[in-house]
């Protein structure tokens, strides 16, 4: 397979001053990154030390196979929500490898709020075990909560995607014979005693693990009984008594030992055939990125030059090269895994959705992975468009894109505005995995195109009555709809409502897809079909 | 799973990456293996370490010191206290009374020894394996 | 070459002597027999011994100690000499009586000699008897009216002991005259409380003595001559672990004297093969202790200076053949030094050790003679000495240097040994200075402990070791080869 042929100038001011811009976006990620998981008041600290409590990343790093990578996910969830006193939503998700089997890993983060589920948990809760569920992979929970956040209990208990979409997705998860291991290292109380009730196997820590619908304050106040925590849910009661529990441990360390020896004992799936190769790293260095987004992000840029630092010795084989070259399409391998790739080189035209909805049935069919690298504006308007069936070339490709039943990953590069994301796969089209680099806009339109056409639409109906409207009083509406837009199409907004499954540092891309392409191939791969497209 | 070896009886925890097994070991070192007992010879001097798998490791970690400690067979509240900080006891010796299901239970001392705490006075309540009388730790 | 009038050797002895001698017998062209206890099973004398048969007994050491069992066995295998080692029956005089008897060779002296040197008071008398120096001492059974007035004649320091005594109980050292009675009547209380006997005798004590022999070789012909002399003043719980040749101690002339003496006392004996005679030294002065006859552990460094194989020598002597040189054509060259390699524990008062020898690979540069081998095991049958390293080098310096590298070199896994123990000693500013005594290892207790290794050779050692961990390697392997290859990555 050809090589890439680059032709950034590296020692360009423009692509210096691209470093730079994108080195301090990565930092600027890396420190609240750094602070969700491991900046914590110094009383929370203590209350954990004084309770003989792990902290959170100590219990993952105990948990994982050594020298193994994990892929964090949705790290920065609720980073805009709660005044930002929620970090991670007070959750940890992500994959990793236990006992040399890849899992999802599912923990309460006792630092944070005692470990509450807020609206933003239970979706963190329920998304991570709906990728359990869509990549069949076997589940460890760390469980150490207090419980629901009452106060906000109309946002996360009653609809369909709330607390009770955990168990349910639990319960489906065993029903398809994908097992989970649940290390109780807390209270789980209410709802929450259900998760390692729902867990095929489960584990509690003899001192700190109690599991009970209702903990002694509670029964307290509905019997009069007066009851203690370890005779009400202790280790050695439902060890022994209830069987609520199977393993009881003496420490956290040793809760995880038995754990990691309980997910050594789970059969491996047998994983979905696709083509592969010996993995080779890419020829241009994926540094190179930070040099090549630009800082603003409506400058056009060639997405060649990003899929050349992602791909495996930077090869792709490009699909109609000449035809539609708004989107480009290729092969490629990632950690040697044969992917088929679009990516935006600029809005969708007629041409460009056909090559891509054809593009998409050509990797389904060949039992190819789809890498979406998104980077759009949308679909072009316009009467001579229209006339050319804009809207049915484009429902094409959301079909396609819909239908297609390799498995999906998006990346969103710099962009995702308007219907376009529909056709590049954004997060209603489940694709498997969906992460944003920290420029990623996401929107049904850009900012200053929302507020132009918010303030068109007042202009006219004062016009209607003959009024008009001075600079200021333009300005006034203006303003704080591009502000809000700003606000709410940030990457960080996105990923705080658990838009994404999370941010990356754009030189990870490679090892994050790796890790997501590798991860799905655990569920097998429908036979292609599709719907009707509309010729 | 990682686990540790015990080398002059201190536990080191012991991990091998998937990257330690493709890397080429280092030439100097000798070893020779009988059962859990790892002998390597490196730097002109031979070393014993002694491999303690985890589950192990952990169930003994927090078993150790249980000798120091006489601790709670079950939840319930002090009635009698017949020791103060500081006092020798001997084995078997009648140190607290605690009261639990209507039953009186003795805590004996677990060994001789000079008792370090008193951890609960007469009235005070506990869950089960609260640490009721610490001994000072005998110098190994 | 005069022929030997015998084909084959029995050796009746075990461990690293017993292939010692296997080698020379069958260097010589004789056969080497061997008997052994099933608990030596695959040591190197077995591997070595061209026929043998099984001994047994109550206990190991008491299968070797029967002596109609092992004449039985060399009859059976045909054997014309036996060669006895050191330890077991090497200083028997019955055994050397039997053997004769049984019309084959004894490899020592004649019975009379071992019986002379084997009763300590008979063999100082006798060596005083010929006026060689032995340390002056009063028995207070010649006399006891004087007695304390000779005690008091032999001038400070002395010691006193029981006259029963042993192992060092009731021993008192008086360096001032003026409370030389209160410590006789002690002794004398200390005597009747151990031994029920309070008679005591006392001789001149040397502070910070040194242990220096010297090696002899006396043949059927009335010739005798030395082999230079050894020091051993390294002794743990009075065993020696550390020798020596020849000794830093000794001016030329006092060599001379020491060496020359023990020839004389060899002479006076008319001694017969390989034998040894101790010295207490000390300020310029030596006093005979005792006289070996037999091969000494130590022996090696003797051979390593002078080039004389003594088991090769023990076996012309018992074949009636004279020494083929005399005492000028004895020269020395270098230094050598032994270290006895032994399983025990420093840091736990040397108290002896025991366990598989998993592995076992001597070092370059280095004569090892090993009593076991890969594969076998240490048991508490025997004593605790697996084998001993002897090196040879220029001078004292080099040899120092070359006994550390050896013993660095020295590869035995599978149980706690004193290797460790020896380098720390080597390497003490007295031992490498050659200031020793007796006394030196007991007051160095700080060498005991074994030192904690530091914190960067504890990450390589749990390295190393970790991949000889099945469930580890297992684990580490079944990693995903994609996720092996990025490692320990976070996003």
């Amino acid at each position: 397979m050809r090589r890439i042929h680059s032709r950034i100038d590296t020692s360009g001011t423009t692509y210096q001053a691209n470093r730079a811009h994108n080195l301090r976006m990565v930092a600027e990620l890396r420190e609240k990154q750094e602070a969700v998981r491991n900046v914590r008041p110094q009383r929370d600290r203590d209350r954990l030390d004084r309770q003989g409590k792990m902290f959170l990343r100590d219990r993952l790093e105990a948990l994982l196979d050594p020298g193994t990578p994990f892929l964090e996910l949705s790290t920065l969830a609720a980073n805009m929500a709660y005044d930002g006193d929620v970090p991670g939503a007070g959750q940890l998700s992500g994959i990793g490898v236990v006992s040399g089997r890849e899992v999802v890993i599912h923990a309460d983060d006792a630092s944070v709020k005692g470990g509450a589920w807020y609206p933003l948990s239970v979706k963190k809760i329920v998304r991570t075990l709906d990728i359990a569920i869509e990549n069949r992979l076997p589940v460890v929970h760390l469980c150490d909560s207090a419980g629901g956040f009452l106060p906000l209990q109309a946002e996360f208990f009653a609809d369909r995607y709330h607390a009770g979409r955990i168990f349910r997705n639990q319960s489906i998860l065993s029903k398809m014979g994908v097992p989970q291991v649940a290390v109780v290292m807390g209270h789980c109380t209410a709802g929450g005693a259900y998760i390692p009730a729902l867990s095929d196997y489960n584990v509690i820590v003899r001192g700190t693990g109690a599991i009970f619908l209702g903990g002694p304050p509670l029964v307290k106040a509905a019997t009069g009984e007066e009851v203690t925590v370890e005779e009400l849910g202790g280790a050695d009661m439902h060890t022994s008594v209830s069987g609520t529990a199977d393993y009881p441990a003496s420490s956290e360390r040793h809760a995880i030992a038995i754990a990691r020896e309980i997910v050594g004992r789970f059969t491996r799936a047998e994983k979905a055939q696709v083509d592969w190769a010996e993995p080779e790293p890419p020829y241009y260095d994926p540094q190179e990125l930070y040099g090549i987004l630009p800082q603003d992000s409506r400058t056009t840029f060639d997405m060649r030059e990003v899929i050349a630092r992602i791909v495996d010795g930077s090869r792709f084989h490009e699909y109609q090269p000449r035809y539609g070259e708004t989107l480009v399409c290729g092969f490629a391998r990632i950690w040697g895994y044969q992917v088929g790739i679009l990516a935006n080189n600029g809005v969708l035209f007629n041409d460009s959705s056909l090559k891509g909805a054809h593009f998409i049935q050509l990797c389904d069919k060949n039992r190819t992975p789809l890498i979406f690298l998104q980077n759009i504006t949308g679909f072009m308007v316009g009467r001579e468009y229209e006339r050319r069936g804009i809207s049915k070339d484009g429902a094409k490709m959301i079909m396609a894109v819909s239908g297609a039943s390799v498995p999906k990953f998006t990346v969103n590069c710099n962009g995702a505005f308007g219907a376009g994301v529909y056709g590049m796969s954004g997060r209603a089209f489940d694709s498997r995995f969906l992460f944003s680099w920290p420029q990623g806009q996401t929107s049904v339109m850009g900012a200053e195109q929302a507020a132009n056409v918010l303030t068109d639409i007042k202009l006219r109906q004062l016009a209607r009555n003959g009024d008009t409207l001075t600079a200021e009083q333009i300005d006034a509406i203006r303003d704080p709809v591009i502000e809000g837009y700003k606000r709410e199409q940030s990457a960080y907004y996105a990923t705080s409502e658990i838009w994404d499954d999370g941010l990356l540092d754009p030189v990870d891309t490679r090892n994050a897809l790796g890790i997501a392409i590798s991860a799905a191939l655990n569920a097998p791969i429908e036979d292609p079909h599709y719907g009707v497209f509309r010729l | 799973m990682p686990g540790f070896f015990l080398i002059d009886g201190v536990a080191h925890p012991a991990a091998l990456a998937p990257a330690d097994l493709k890397a080429s070991p280092p030439e100097e070192a000798i070893v020779a293996k009988d059962g859990d007992h790892i002998w390597v010879h490196v730097d002109g001097a031979a070393h014993e370490l002694v491999w303690q798998d985890p589950i192990t490791h952990f169930e003994e970690e927090s078993a150790s010191g249980g000798d120091d400690v006489a601790r709670a067979p079950m939840p319930g509240s002090v009635i009698q206290v017949a020791v103060t900080d500081g006092d020798s006891v001997t084995e078997g010796e009648i140190m607290m009374v605690i009261e639990s299901m209507k039953l009186e239970t003795a805590i004996k001392a677990p060994r001789d020894g000079v008792v370090m705490t008193v951890h609960r006075a007469i009235g005070q309540t506990f869950e089960r394996d609260a640490a009721l009388i610490t001994l000072e730790a005998i110098a190994l | 070459m005069t022929a030997f009038p015998f084909e084959s050797v029995l050796i009746a002895n075990r461990g690293e002597i017993a292939a010692r001698v296997a080698r020379t017998v069958k260097a010589l062209g004789l056969r080497a027999l061997l008997v052994a206890h099933r608990v030596d099973e695959g040591s190197p004398a077995l591997a070595l011994a061209d026929d043998v048969r099984w001994i047994e007994g109550p206990t190991p050491v008491a299968a070797f100690l029967d002596i109609p069992q092992i004449i039985a066995a060399a009859r059976d295998m045909g054997a014309g000499a036996i060669h006895p080692g050191y330890g077991f029956l090497s200083e028997n005089a019955g055994f050397a009586r039997a053997v004769a008897a049984a019309g084959m060779i004894f490899v020592g002296p004649e019975p009379d000699t071992i019986e002379l040197m084997g009763d300590k008071v008979r063999a100082r008398a006798f060596v005083e008897r010929h006026g060689f120096p032995v340390a002056p001492s009063a028995i207070e059974d010649d006399d006891p009216a004087t007695f304390v007035e000779r005690a008091r004649a032999l001038g400070a320091p002395i010691l006193i002991k029981p006259s029963a005594g042993g192992g060092g109980k009731g021993m008192r050292i008086v360096r001032d005259m003026a409370v030389l009675e209160q410590e006789i009547a002690r002794g004398r209380s200390e005597g009747e409380r151990y031994f029920g006997d309070g008679r005591l005798f006392v001789e001149r004590y040397i502070e910070r003595p040194r242990h220096i022999e010297v090696q002899v070789l006396g043949d059927a012909h009335g010739n005798v001559v030395h082999l230079f002399e050894r020091e051993c003043s390294l002794q743990r719980r009075f065993q020696k672990i550390v020798e020596e040749a020849p000794s830093p101690a000794l001016t030329p002339q006092e060599r001379e004297r020491i060496c020359e003496t023990a020839a004389g006392i060899a002479r006076a004996a008319g001694y017969r093969n390989a034998g040894t005679v101790e010295f207490i030294y000390g300020q310029g002065e030596f006093y005979f202790l005792e006289m070996n006859t037999r091969l000494q552990v130590e022996h090696p460094v003797t051979e390593a200076i002078t080039g004389i194989d003594l088991v090769e020598q023990q076996l012309r002597i018992a074949a009636g053949q004279p020494l083929a040189f005399d005492q000028a054509a004895v020269t020395r060259s270098g230094h050598a030094i032994e270290l006895r390699i032994c399983a025990e524990d420093s840091a736990r008062d040397f108290a002896p050790t025991t366990g598989p020898v998993l592995r076992l690979a001597a070092p370059a540069g280095a004569r090892f003679d090993g009593g076991v081998s890969e594969g076998g095991r240490i048991s508490a049958a025997f004593d605790p000495m697996i084998g001993k390293l002897i090196v040879h080098g220029e001078d004292r310096a080099e040899a120092i240097a070359r006994a550390d590298r050896a013993l660095a070199g020295l590869v035995l896994l599978g149980l706690k040994t004193n290797i460790g123990y020896l380098r720390r000693l080597m390497g003490d500013p007295a031992v490498i200075a050659g200031d020793i005594h007796t006394g030196l290892i007991g007051e160095r207790t700080e060498l005991a402990a074994e030192p904690v290794a530091d914190e960067a050779t504890l990450a390589r050692l749990v390295a190393i070791a970790a991949r000889h961990v099945p469930e580890l390697v297992r684990e580490a392997a079944e990693i995903p080869a994609m996720h092996a290859a990025i490692g320990g990555w976070r996003n």
